[in-house]
């Protein structure tokens, strides 16, 4: 049976592990350890594997949830993480102190990945950080011919996370509908 | 089966025609619908031929502004707020009623009969017992957030938001280009002028109707109304000539607004809901229905209210400028969902008219088909949308 994944990234703290839990079918497994270095500042524990859901589909199929490692200095493995990748979900801590460099940064590392599916922008930390809105976002990404969807993000919530994922569905094939 | 009926109320029936009407519900209908008295109804039927109809229909949306009215006539009769249902009433007919209905009710989720098969005998006299009324207790409320977005707007109030022009043919060109409104009409245009003037001037704006006064806050980006959402919904789609127009607004300078104040909604999510409410499934009276129109980008949909199939819609306009009616087709969904969601963006100025020459010189082309779309269905389906009440937070391991 064919495994099929959704690829969560974005910088440390910015909630991907907490999105993949609030849709996987699993508690999400986490591989954090304790931060040292640039990541101590943002939270105690990152993410230095990769965190891990499913969601179980009718007929058996399975999508698994993979979260990449909140430091930079795991990317070798991005390139292995997004090998039958169906979209990618970047979220973006606006609280932090330059959210468009990570998010150039993220889109960047992943561009042939969007290149052959797509990317859904959730924002993050928008109730701590009003500013840079969603409109400068945008303005950000006007180089994209279609310009991905992007939300504000609380990563707790269920329906957050789930409207992203299904943008992310929509914007990759617009004629799909669930019934 | 754990059958729970919808619940109406009629007006305008004399005891036998409320007898025949029981039997009717019970038999051809199997009950998916019980008679009740007023207090416990779920929506109101109301006899429209019968001499003080005009009373009834006013004393229903007076009473009861958040339940849906039942017009029952030998005439179809357009009324604001109501869905028709003409004399002699089929079982197909009323049924196809209820099944809209009901999932305006999502309490009463369950399966109605395919009005298409197994048509039962329409005879309602061949019927038997006559069951007590009322049968049920009264629906228990979901809980009411009062302005928390009702992302399920999508899955389960099609009826309420989008399904009140059952007098359109919606293939009938002519009929297609009469389902417009004008915003200056309703609520939401005197609004959106008090709003704009709120925002150049940097001033509170307290503007009173004949029913709640609203505030605005344009520092804060927030409005202040003391009315949950069934109660806007329902005065949003009434045209201000049949409420005296009686409108007003003054500046109050600079007040802090009461951030704990759970009357408070941002402006956006606010509009967002009258436009939708207004439109009710027309368009914007100044959006040509056959010129493209391209969206400047996706609305934020994690804080607002979703109509069907809005992802879809924004998603494909996104790739390019459209008519309305266009992504209608290539959607293959029918046109009122598009008209929405249009009126949403318009009002919000996320959506206009394309005017480069090369929107109108390219045609759009359809959605080229992708491979998963079996799987992107399951998952579609696996992220169903939660129903207000349904958790939506997972604790954290």
């Amino acid at each position: 049976m064919n495994q099929h994944k959704i690829i969560f990234t974005g910088p440390v703290g910015a909630g991907k592990t907490t999105a993949i839990d609030s849709i996987s079918d699993i508690p999400a497994i986490k591989t954090d350890a304790d931060a040292s270095d640039m990541t101590r500042q943002r939270k105690k524990a990152t993410t230095v594997a990769m965190d891990y859901g499913v969601m179980n589909l009718e007929g058996g199929e399975k999508i698994h949830l993979y979260g990449t490692p909140g430091q930079e200095r795991f990317d070798f493995m991005w390139d292995i993480l997004v090998t039958g990748g169906i979209g990618l979900v970047l979220l973006v801590d606006n609280s932090r102190a330059a959210p468009f460099k990570d998010m150039a940064f993220f889109l960047e590392s992943f561009s042939d990945f969007i290149e052959k599916t797509s990317v859904a922008i959730g924002v993050t930390q928008m109730d701590k950080s009003q500013t840079p809105t969603l409109e400068e976002y945008y303005a950000q990404l006007k180089s994209f011919d279609c310009p991905p969807p992007v939300f504000a993000v609380d990563a707790r919530k269920t329906q957050d996370v789930s409207i992203l994922v299904q943008s992310l569905l929509f914007a990759i094939d617009p004629g799909v509908s669930c019934e | 089966m754990d059958k729970k009926p919808l619940k109406i109320a009629v007006y305008g029936m004399d005891q036998r025609s409320v007898k025949t009407m029981q039997l009717f519900l019970k038999g051809p209908c199997h009950g998916e619908a019980v008679i009740v008295a007023p207090e416990q109804a779920d929506c109101e039927l109301i006899d429209i031929d019968h001499p003080q109809a005009k009373d009834f229909y006013d004393q229903c949306l007076e009473k009861h502004p958040e339940r849906t009215l039942l017009a029952l006539s030998l005439e179809k009769v357009a009324l604001e707020h109501t869905l028709s249902l003409t004399k002699p009433v089929s079982r197909d007919q009323f049924l196809h009623v209820l099944s809209d209905l009901k999932a305006a009710f999502p309490q009463l989720k369950q399966s109605i009969p395919e009005a298409e098969t197994s048509r039962a005998p329409q005879n309602t006299e061949q019927t038997s017992s006559i069951p007590e009324q009322p049968e049920q207790p009264p629906l228990k409320q979901e809980a009411d957030p009062k302005h928390e977005p009702d992302h399920s707007a999508a899955q389960h109030n099609q009826a309420a938001f989008i399904g009140i022009l059952n007098d359109i043919d919606f293939s009938d060109q002519q009929q297609l280009a009469s389902a417009y409104y004008q915003a200056q009409d309703y609520l939401l245009g005197y609004l959106k002028a008090v709003i704009n003037h709120a925002k150049s001037s940097g001033d509170v704006m307290q503007m009173s109707t004949s029913w709640k006064t609203i505030r605005i806050y344009p520092q804060h980006g927030l409005i202040n109304l003391e009315a949950n959402d069934k109660q806007l919904r329902a005065f949003a789609g009434i045209p201000l000539h049949q409420i005296n127009n009686n409108l007003s607004f003054k500046a109050i300078g600079r007040p802090e607004p009461d951030l704990n104040d759970e009357n408070n909604q941002t402006i956006e999510a606010f509009i967002w809901k009258l436009v939708i409410w207004t439109s009710r499934g027309r368009y914007p009276y100044k959006l040509a229905l056959d010129a493209p129109v391209y969206l400047k980008h996706w609305p934020n949909f994690t804080r607002l209210l979703i109509t069907p199939h809005a992802l879809r819609i924004a998603a494909l306009l996104m790739q390019g400028p459209r008519s309305v009616l266009e992504l209608a087709r290539q959607l293959d969904i029918s046109p009122q969902y598009v008209f929405v969601f249009a009126s949403t963006c318009y009002e919000s100025g996320l959506l206009a008219p394309a005017r480069r020459q090369s929107d109108t010189l390219i045609q759009p082309v359809p959605p080229p088909i992708k491979r998963h779309k079996g799987l992107f269905k399951k998952i579609l389906n696996k992220l169903h949308i939660p129903v207000p009440g349904e958790s939506d937070t997972h604790e954290s391991t």
